[in-house]
């Protein structure tokens, strides 16, 4: 057991260095210069530039550059940010928090609704109930979260006039920021909550096909308390996983929804930093992403084989 | 959420929207009558940009809404009004004592926010840190001193006459005047986020991606403001914005998109008069291809069907333009200008007496910003292929486009690059005619030559109607041999204000929203 | 995928069995991508109007001659929209296709050899799958270019590595078969029996995956199209066209409306054909109780519970990662 976690740290650790590697070099590629947006279109100055570019060391060779920037990294120092002001730390310790509760608030509102459609679904196979979950399920997943956003907001601004957006009287506040995350959070929720009534219905269905299913049933069992005490927990094991891992990918996955709902966000820097080609932000905002992903993938493998004994480690 | 119920959605949002407008009686603007000022309160404004590289650092930062910010918590020497009169502002008298010397009488009685007080020796410190790797240094290019003459006197001297001096000194965001103490003491942090100026308002807090809030400054030298707090909301998504205008969340805000201002406009919001100083600058690159023929040139100028795209493409929320743009003072009228009325038939003879019937012209554009203007391109492919010009569209994102004025890299025939307003007409031209110009495709070419020439004569002119006529001049000579074209201008932000609860505020032309200054709010 | 889906598919991996008829979520799905395809071929060979041209008044309704009305230049909207579902069918089938062969490729390398070189993909993989969909492809996007091609690409390498994990899996469960160590010991090469005995019977999953794939290119490009990094002007997509008529919403809705929907058919489109070939390749066994009061014929052969690897539930980018 100590040896599995071993390997998965040095395991995790590996996957971070390749991600930084590649955030790094996919950054120098992309077109664009940070500097850009010190320069006036219509008033360009080539000196100032050049001065400007060799004050933030970035006419140094890459290897360089990426040397300096990942010790900082490793200590806590992501840089500073090119075309906002601030360190790029103190603006991701800003966003940061605002992100990780979109992302919890959009997990629990998918899973309140959509484990009970699951089991729904599952429990009446191929009767209507089912085929609307389904249904809605397919239609749910298959929508573009923007354009709701945008149709419910402006058509709250001539009706019910609920104040669904505007962050500003928000800062600090945290009963008004959970306020203002809500219906973003349901939206996102929403399609979320599609694709865990999927899983559980898959997962329940499978598991209710089991022989042992099969034996207490025809030992007398009756079909509520199968699937409450038995098939339940079964198959919602594998669900929990998956709803880990849909958590991790919402922390920088939300980039349109925080762009109409106007949230400082996590997603939003990012643009912010690939419209001006700022390698800072992006640099340390794809690495952040990609650590919280890779740290809670790490606990999921560990708490996983625990739980489920039907999965064993491939060993090599 | 399947067909039925989005069309069913859309009936519900349609009947909705009729009779609310119905019930708001309609937006014709008018306020109720004004009452006494009265101060105190919190004005919140949506904007949907952010101050960018530089913050809002004086001598670096060059972006939009820094300006604007900039504008309300610094002042300049000298001012202009909405007629475009110089008046003075920090400095009380001006004058121009001989050919190559400016002399300026300053206000005894300004301080800093900080409490710090403002004398000659400010001013000598703003010019020459901006000089030293600040922004606008490319008005002072012909500057060879500044000097305080005493406590509250400053000498101007030149090495040429600058004919474009008093324009820049007079506009309200370039020639800002930070304080020696105030601005030289601070970090590279404090004044990139925090302002300590002579004006109305200064940042106290910027909470960054969220909001900027002004406060009331109390040393501030004029009449005292009535509005304690303003802050800058920001909400990037205009159609969000648009949103929080008509909940109300918002008494004031500023739309880059013209059609969502009108918008505004219908749920009783005041909408600005904006004047057109943004050119949707579209720069020429002759030297290859069809464009190195001026015949050429002058038919896509002929074939540009100016009005219709400024009622069709944008809705009437811009104006028709050329250099200097529509909006600044003393700009001509375009359609009076070589080549600007629409004339298919003589297109086509050009383009015939050219050899070239058919000729194949790219445009590359900003594909992922200011989606409002992409009408404009798009109408402009479909007016050129009706004299035979086949107009290829690139819509390229910003990142790859700003190389072009970061490193001065090339591009092929045409590219759109909308401008800003400078302080003075010549400066629009500089670019691109003028040795170094990252825009400058003209070197050798006999087209630019009599152009070239004007504009270093306006630049050197010893009287402002010399300059006036100079640019005149150069405005003709540069639509003649079609240098650049300018399908149509637009203000660089459309404002709407709630006349019911913010009162005594006008747009200013300038976009520098000095109206603030004087505004109240209704309790 | 499931676990106990998962173990069944690598089990009915190699095997030959008796298979249900294909079902209404394969043939609605394919139904839609059929009738896409020809309205798109019409559309390119003989459009009713240039999508490029003013043909109407602007922002017009329904009628007659605008079977869905014209946008702000007075743009046909049916023509411009018929192509913009063929840029989108086009982009989600090439991009999930060239995932599939380069994923493909180093999964069934990676489970055959083993090894170390197993160890290196599969971090790789790991690396770039710990990214959020929309974000790999809006950077890689940035760097390869705009446009549909560069689009396809960029979309192809971000889902490659989940299916590099999905097509692992059955090959390292197959690998110690019979039939592949017969194949080896009579002398035949590694990447003979690579190609010719073992990628035969990955398809089930593979092809699955596909659909999946393709399904969630749909709503990236869209995504992508609507930040203004996507498939760029003239050329008409769906994404941009929402993203530029927002702001005529309260004046003409259908202009945001439409192109939602296309974007809702077209990926609901993938998504059922992937759920009718999974259904079809790999059935469910009936559940011990059948509340349908009906019988199912044709079920499955048993659930073998054979030494499956880990659970390989996030071994593709999940839907909302492109919120």
């Amino acid at each position: 057991m100590a040896r599995y976690i071993l390997t998965r740290v040095l395991s995790s650790l590996f996957v971070l260095f390749i991600l930084s590697v590649l955030v790094f070099s996919m950054v120098r590629f992309i077109p664009g210069d940070p500097l850009a947006s010190f320069v006036d279109p219509a008033n360009p100055d080539p000196a100032a530039l050049e001065a400007l570019r060799a004050k933030l060391g970035l006419d140094q060779p890459w290897i360089t550059q990426y040397f300096v920037w990942l010790s900082g990294v490793l200590r806590g120092d992501f840089g500073t940010a090119i075309t906002v002001p601030g360190s790029v730390s103190s603006l991701l310790a800003a966003r940061l928090p605002i992100s990780l509760t979109l992302a919890v608030m959009a997990t629990l509102f998918g899973v309140i609704m959509g484990i009970p459609a699951g089991i729904l679904a599952a429990t009446r196979w191929r009767k209507p109930s089912d085929n609307i979950v389904r249904g809605a399920s397919f239609v749910l997943l298959a929508t573009p979260p923007f354009v709701l956003g945008t149709v419910l907001i402006l058509i709250n601004s001539l009706t019910l006039k609920l104040p669904l957006v505007g962050f500003a009287g928000a800062a600090g506040d945290p009963l008004r920021t959970i306020g203002v995350l809500t219906l973003p959070a349901l939206l996102i929720g929403l399609v979320l909550a599609a694709v865990i009534a999927r899983y559980t219905r898959g997962t329940l269905l499978d598991t209710l096909g089991q022989d042992f299913v099969r034996t207490a049933r025809a030992k007398g069992a009756s079909p509520g308390r199968l699937v409450g005490r038995h098939a339940l927990r079964n198959a919602l094991i594998p669900v929990m996983t998956v709803i880990g891992i849909e958590l991790a990918a919402l922390v920088g996955g939300t980039v349109v929804i925080e762009a109409v709902f106007a949230i400082p966000g996590i997603g939003s820097l990012l643009l912010t930093g690939i419209r001006t080609s700022d390698y800072p932000i992006i640099q340390a905002t794809v690495l952040l992403i990609g650590a919280v992903y890779v740290l809670i993938n790490f606990i999921v493998d560990l708490i996983y084989p625990l739980i489920d004994p039907r999965v064993r480690v491939h060993t090599r | 959420m399947n067909k039925r119920f989005l069309a069913g959605l859309a009936v519900a949002t349609t009947t909705v929207l009729a009779l609310t407008g119905c019930a708001s009686g309609g937006g014709d603007g008018a306020a109720e009558p004004a009452g006494d000022p009265v101060a105190g309160g919190t004005l919140t404004w949506g904007v949907s940009a952010e101050p960018a590289a530089g913050g809002i650092d004086p001598l670096v930062a060059s972006s939009a809404p820094a300006e604007v910010v900039q504008a309300m918590a610094y002042d300049t020497l000298l001012t202009r009004d909405d007629d475009g009169n110089v008046q003075p502002a920090l400095a009380t008298e001006w004058e121009q004592s001989d050919d190559l010397t400016w002399v300026f009488q300053l206000r005894d009685d300004v301080t800093f926010s900080d409490g710090t007080p403002f004398d000659a020796g400010d001013v000598v410190y703003s010019f020459e840190s901006r000089l030293d790797g600040g922004t606008n240094a490319t008005y002072l290019s012909l500057l060879e001193s500044v000097e305080a003459t005493g406590d509250y006197e400053v000498t101007f001297t030149f090495t040429e006459p600058d004919g474009t001096f008093l324009d820049a000194v007079s506009a309200q965001q370039t020639f800002l005047i930070v304080g020696e103490e105030a601005y030289g003491n601070a970090t590279e942090e404090e004044r990139q986020t925090l302002t300590a100026g002579t004006g109305a308002y200064q940042v106290t807090e910027w909470n960054q991606g969220v909001s900027i809030t002004m406060t009331k400054n109390e040393n501030y030298w004029g009449d005292e403001p009535y509005i304690d707090t303003i802050v800058f909301e920001l909400y990037t998504d205009e159609n969000t914005l648009l949103a929080a205008v008509q909940q109300g969340s918002v008494q004031a805000a500023a739309f880059v998109d013209g059609s969502l201002a009108q918008q505004a406009e219908a749920v009783g919001f005041t909408l600005g008069e904006a004047a057109f100083r943004r050119n949707l600058a579209v720069y020429v690159n002759p030297e290859s291809g069809p464009l190195s023929d001026l015949n050429v040139r002058r038919a896509i100028s002929l074939a540009l069907d100016r009005q219709q795209i400024v009622d069709t493409a944008m809705l009437g929320n811009a104006g028709i333009s050329f250099i200097p743009p529509a909006g600044d003072p003393g700009a001509p009228d375009p359609m009076t200008l070589p080549y600007h009325e629409r004339d298919v038939d003589e297109a086509k003879r050009l383009l015939e007496e050219a050899g070239q019937p058919n000729p194949e012209i790219t445009l590359s554009y900003m594909g992922d910003v200011a989606a409002a203007h992409h009408p404009v391109y798009e109408m402009m492919q479909q007016q050129l292929a009706e004299v035979g010009i086949t107009l290829n569209l690139k819509a390229t994102p910003l990142a790859e486009i700003s190389p072009v004025f970061t490193t001065g890299e090339s591009w092929t025939d045409l590219i759109a690059i909308p401008g800003s307003p400078r302080a003075s007409g010549a400066y629009y031209l500089e670019p691109v005619l003028l040795e170094g110009g990252y825009y400058n495709h003209w070197d050798g070419n006999p087209d630019a030559e009599k152009a070239r020439d004007l504009l270093t004569q306006a630049k050197s002119a010893t009287s402002p109607d010399e300059y006036a006529d100079l640019m005149d001049q150069l405005a003709t000579e540069a639509a003649d041999k079609a240098l650049e074209f300018v399908p149509a201008a637009v203000p660089v932000t459309f404002e709407v204000w709630d006349s019911n609860k913010l009162q005594g505020y006008t747009t200013d032309s300038y976009t520098a929203r000095s109206a603030l200054d004087s505004a109240w709010l209704t309790q | 995928m499931t676990v106990t889906r998962e173990i069944a598919m690598v089990a009915a991996a190699g095997t030959r069995r008796r298979r249900p008829k294909l079902g209404p979520s394969f043939w609605s799905g394919a139904g839609i991508l059929v009738v896409i395809l020809l309205l798109a071929g019409w559309m390119s060979i003989s459009p009713p109007y240039d999508p490029l041209v003013a043909s109407g008044e602007p922002l017009a309704g329904p009628s007659g001659s605008h079977l869905l009305g014209t946008d702000n230049l007075g743009r046909d909207t049916f023509t411009r929209l018929v192509l913009a579902a063929r840029t989108s069918l086009f982009i989600s089938g090439a991009g999930a296709l060239l995932g599939a062969v380069v994923g493909t490729t180093f999964g069934l390398i990676a489970g055959y050899v083993g090894g170390w070189v197993d160890a290196v993909i599969m971090r790789v993989v790991d690396a770039v799958l710990a990214l959020p969909a929309i974000l790999v492809a809006l950077v890689v996007g940035v760097v390869i270019g705009n446009g549909p091609i560069p689009l396809i690409l960029a979309l192809g390498l971000v889902f490659a590595p989940g299916f590099a994990r999905v097509m692992r899996a059955p090959v390292i469960a197959m690998r110690e078969r019979d039939f592949v160590l017969a194949a080896r010991l009579s002398g035949v090469r590694g990447s003979r029996v690579i190609v010719e005995h073992l990628l035969p019977n990955v398809l089930t999953p593979l092809f699955v995956q596909f659909a999946s794939v393709a399904s969630q290119i749909v709503l990236i490009e869209a995504a992508l199209s609507y930040l203004g990094q996507g498939v760029q002007a003239p050329e008409p997509s769906a994404g941009r066209m929402i993203s530029e008529f927002t702001r005529f919403m309260q004046m003409q809705p259908l202009l945001i409306i439409l192109p939602s929907l296309v974007i809702i058919l077209l990926s609901a489109a993938w998504n059922l054909l992937a759920d009718g070939l999974q259904d079809w390749l790999a059935p469910r066994r009936e559940p011990a109780f059948s509340l349908t009061g009906k019988k199912k014929r044709g079920a499955a052969r048993a659930d073998r519970t054979t030494r499956a690897d880990r659970t390989e539930t996030r071994n593709t980018h999940t839907e909302e990662s492109q919120q």
